[in-house]
């Protein structure tokens, strides 16, 4: 029995996982159904009208056009009905909008490294804590990955030169695996790690014990002041530059007259590639820093720009930027 | 003997690589790719043989990843896309018609050479290294990472492309010019319908192949940004563009078989097809929506959540026109006089094993769903349901009915029925146990897997050892039967359809005077009634 439950029913580790074999299970039934329907029929027609045989072959007095009619609406119904119930769950799993906790994930060939806000880093290990909706954000250093966790029925690919999310809410504590779902070269099935959910508190504790790193937003306020960065970026600067306090999750006009969302991929991109989009207003004057910062270094920066906030509040927010030009804006060596 | 097309112009070297008779190149396409089908069937064994084991340890993973691309390349572009056209579809399209020969017989001579350079540079590729990109060249792995020779293979893809162009618009032109007398619309068989949307797809479609390959080859050779965002491009991009192409790819390999299906169907049960007009629109409803729905390879590849939901609605009503044929083949059965010979198995188990790989289409098309399975061996099954468990059944049903017209023998008929079963068990056990891996959660195109799924994959293993063997049959004993079979008569199977009215093999110029078509397809009613009475009259 262990044998069965194991290798036909996979693990549920979300509420979404069970809404998914919901589904998918109403499918299944509303399949085998039709299968057996069709598999009756015709082995009642090969037996009973087998060539030779005594059945009664006087033609059927039907309408033919009402018998097709049928059979095109019938299924065409069933299927809307299908379509429907799948779209909604689909909306339901992409609520993008920034949920409790974040965990950055950055792919390469062929390993995944995870960023913790909290400074821990580690690799193909995900820890997540029980209950809490999770916001994964994504993105790759060389080709496509996907990031698929069977437990929680959950898959998104991974791009290289965009961040991309992944939101989902573990109710299961327990280790499960996930895999690269997406064809990546020579090691793609060794691409492979484990989800860790634990109870809140032993998720806590794991955050803390052993974290020799300093939180992933103050590692990005160091890079701000070594690139210098800062020294157009702040208010008194004789450089116009936009300010970026307050920044991310803005509606941002662009110089071709389109708006862009300050999301990640926009701060990534007007790190790495700043003529790609102009802020309307601004000459580009933004040196590409392409050479000079990799893609985890650029994933600290995005969550130091994300903590940049106006108003107090936030627990990354004992991390003001310094006042620009100084030295000592860090303070660790 | 009476003289026929393959013997009228002798046995010569030139006689056949340079004939003109749509007959003849048929039999070339079939030699030709019946050895690509073996050299993707030896690919598919030995990553079968791999995955008997969860580790890695029969060959590299740089070998399985080569494997995997060759068995995807060889299989799609070298077999299934030109199996039924182009054999088939070659030799029966101008005697379903009573035509002499295609449109353009130089232009269908060129396509096989076009074909064949194709071919043997793709060959040419795997020789010197292989290409380890999977048949989908997702970029930016093929453009920018991978470390093999995709330009090579690329380039052998491309070329092959322009012979499915030729092939379209060589039976575009036939179908609308050079009908026999009388053969309305209305009274074209149905395997011919299918080839014209077939047909409409290849000359659309195509272009949008060979457009997507160049574009690759410019970046990984001239680095132009057009796929890496490194270099400015998008990667999204070209999973549009090539499933833009392959989507309606997939109705090339599938619409040709529901036409064979068409044909074999009615013969056997000695009645007319039940809905012919419903079943000749839905081929073309189904070559036009084809188009429509390449989004739904893409619903987790970052794609809006708005374009998902379009896709995934019109996915569905893709799925219609199928269901309608299937019901309409269903119901021709009943009240049918049903004979159980070769080709008529091979085409119920088409019904059987393409409605479950439809069914299971409509779990890739619901959206929360195919975020699971998606790129999961449930893809691989389905899709295998499709195109082995659809259209080479098909084709090898095709193969069967239309062998003694095509060579003037008779297969062995218990030896063609005991292979038939022998197929349908070996694929069920092949392929049901990877939707079942697929729903587990084991992702394709992996070399080495965790050790929970050992099990169905060794049931997977042992059903691909069944299928080779049943495969194996058919290829024993039809060449045999060329030379060593009884003598077909015009028609053994009492079928309808200008093909049968001329001699087995027909004569190089196929009909001797134009025939003229005064009666719909199918109509066996009418046929047996004659026979009959001529049965009465005799004594």
């Amino acid at each position: 029995m262990r044998f069965l439950t194991a290798s036909i029913l996979p693990v549920e580790a979300s509420e979404h996982a069970t809404r998914v074999d919901y589904l998918f299970y109403s499918l299944l039934a509303v399949s085998i159904g039709i299968v057996i329907l069709l598999t009756f029929l015709i082995t009642y027609c090969i037996i009973r009208y087998r060539a030779g045989s005594s059945a009664d072959r006087t033609p059927l007095k039907i309408d033919s056009r009402k018998l097709e009619i049928t059979w095109t609406i019938l299924p065409g119904l069933i299927f809307i009905g299908i379509f429907a119930w799948g779209a909604k769950l689909y909306i339901e799993g992409d609520q993008s909008a920034p949920r409790s906790d974040t965990v950055y994930i950055l792919a390469r060939q062929w390993m995944w490294e995870t960023r913790y806000p909290d400074g821990r880093r580690e690799h193909n290990r995900l820890h997540l804590p029980i209950g809490r909706p999770i916001q994964l954000l994504m993105t790759s250093e060389d080709v496509i990955h996907s990031l698929y966790l069977p437990s929680m029925r959950m898959k998104q690919d991974v791009l290289p030169g965009k961040y991309v999310s992944l939101s989902f809410t573990p109710d299961k504590v327990g280790t499960f695996p996930f895999y690269c779902a997406e064809y990546c070269g020579t090691k793609h099935s060794a691409m492979i790690g484990e989800v860790i959910v634990m109870a809140p508190q032993d998720y806590q504790k794991w955050l803390t014990e052993g974290n020799q790193n300093q939180s992933l937003a103050k590692q990005g306020g160091k890079l701000f002041a070594e690139m210098g960065c800062a020294g157009c970026h702040f208010p008194g600067s004789s450089v116009h530059a936009p300010l970026l306090e307050g920044i991310y999750g803005k509606n941002i006009p662009l110089d071709s007259g389109e708006f862009v969302t300050a999301d990640e991929t926009y701060i990534r991109d007007s790190i790495l590639l700043p003529l790609k989009q102009i802020a309307a207003g601004y000459e580009p004057l933004m040196p590409t820093y392409e050479s000079q910062l990799n893609e985890s270094q650029v994933m600290a920066l995005i969550e130091y720009i994300k903590s940049m906030k106006n108003d107090a509040g936030s627990s990354h927010l004992e991390l003001r930027p310094n006042p620009p030009g100084t030295k000592s804006a860090n303070p660790d060596p | 003997m009476n003289e026929s097309y393959l013997t009228e112009s002798g046995m010569g070297f030139r006689s056949w690589f340079l004939t003109r008779d749509h007959k003849r190149i048929a039999i070339l396409y079939l030699i030709s790719i019946t050895i690509f089908f073996l050299i993707g069937g030896v690919a598919a064994g030995l990553m079968r043989s791999e995955l008997a084991t969860p580790k890695g340890d029969l060959v590299t993973s740089d070998t399985y990843n080569r494997l995997f691309t060759l068995h995807g390349v060889v299989m799609v572009w070298f077999f299934l896309i030109p199996s039924i056209p182009n054999v088939l579809g070659n030799f029966l399209l101008p005697l379903m018609i009573g035509a002499k020969d295609l449109a353009f017989p130089r232009l269908n001579l060129a396509s096989w050479y076009v074909f064949m350079f194709g071919g043997i540079l793709t060959l040419w590729s795997i020789v010197i290294g292989g290409v380890d990109t999977g048949w989908t060249f997702y970029t930016p792995y093929s453009s920018t990472y991978a470390n093999s020779h995709v330009i090579l293979m690329a380039t052998g893809v491309f070329i092959s492309g322009f012979s499915s162009i030729f092939t379209g618009l060589n039976f575009i032109a036939t179908i609308h010019k050079m009908r026999a007398p009388g053969q309305t619309w209305f009274r074209l068989p149905l395997f011919v319908w299918s080839l014209y949307s077939t047909s409409i797809i290849l000359v659309l479609a195509t272009p949008v192949l060979a457009v997507t390959l160049v574009l690759v080859a410019l970046e990984r050779l001239g680095g132009v940004g057009i796929f890496d965002p490194a270099i400015g491009g998008d990667p999204l991009l070209f999973q549009h563009l090539f499933w833009f192409y392959s989507h309606p790819a997939v109705y090339i390999m599938i619409l040709p078989g529901f036409g064979v299906v068409s044909e074999i169907i009615p013969c056997f049960s000695r009645k007319r097809i039940f809905g012919y007009r419903f079943i000749a629109f839905a081929s073309v409803s189904i070559a036009v929506l084809g188009f429509l729905v390449w989004g739904h390879h893409m619903f987790v590849s970052s794609q809006s959540v708005f374009a998902g939901i379009v896709f995934s609605f019109l996915s569905f009503m893709v799925a219609i026109p199928s269901a309608i044929k299937v019901f309409n083949w269903t119901t021709t059965l009943y009240k049918g006089q049903i004979t159980l010979s070769t080709p008529m198995i091979y085409a119920l188990g088409f019904i059987g094993l393409f409605t479950i790989g439809g069914l299971t289409g409509l779990f890739l098309a619901t959206l929360a769903v195919d975020v699971h399975v998606h790129d999961t061996y449930f893809v691989v099954a389905h899709f295998h349901y499709i195109m082995v468990g659809g259209m080479v059944m098909a084709y090898l049903g095709g193969i069967h009915y239309w062998w003694p017209k095509i060579t003037g023998r008779m297969y062995p008929e218990k030896l063609g029925q005991l292979s038939a079963l022998i197929i349908f068990v070996g694929f069920n056990l092949t392929f049901f146990p990877q939707f079942l891996l697929g729903y587990l959660g084991m992702p394709r195109r992996y070399h080495a897997y965790p050790e929970q799924f050992q099990m169905l994959n060794i049931l997977s293993t042992a059903g691909a050892t069944i299928l080779a063997v049943g495969y194996l049959f058919p290829l024993y004993y039809l060449p045999r039967s060329f030379f060593r079979g009884p003598k077909a008569p015009q028609n053994p199977w009492r079928a309808t359809g200008l093909e049968w009215t001329i001699a087995s093999p027909p004569s190089s110029h196929n009909f001797e005077v134009v025939p003229t078509v005064d009666d719909e397809p199918y109509n066996y009613l009418k046929m047996d009634a004659v026979a009959s009475s001529e049965t009465e009259v005799t004594p």
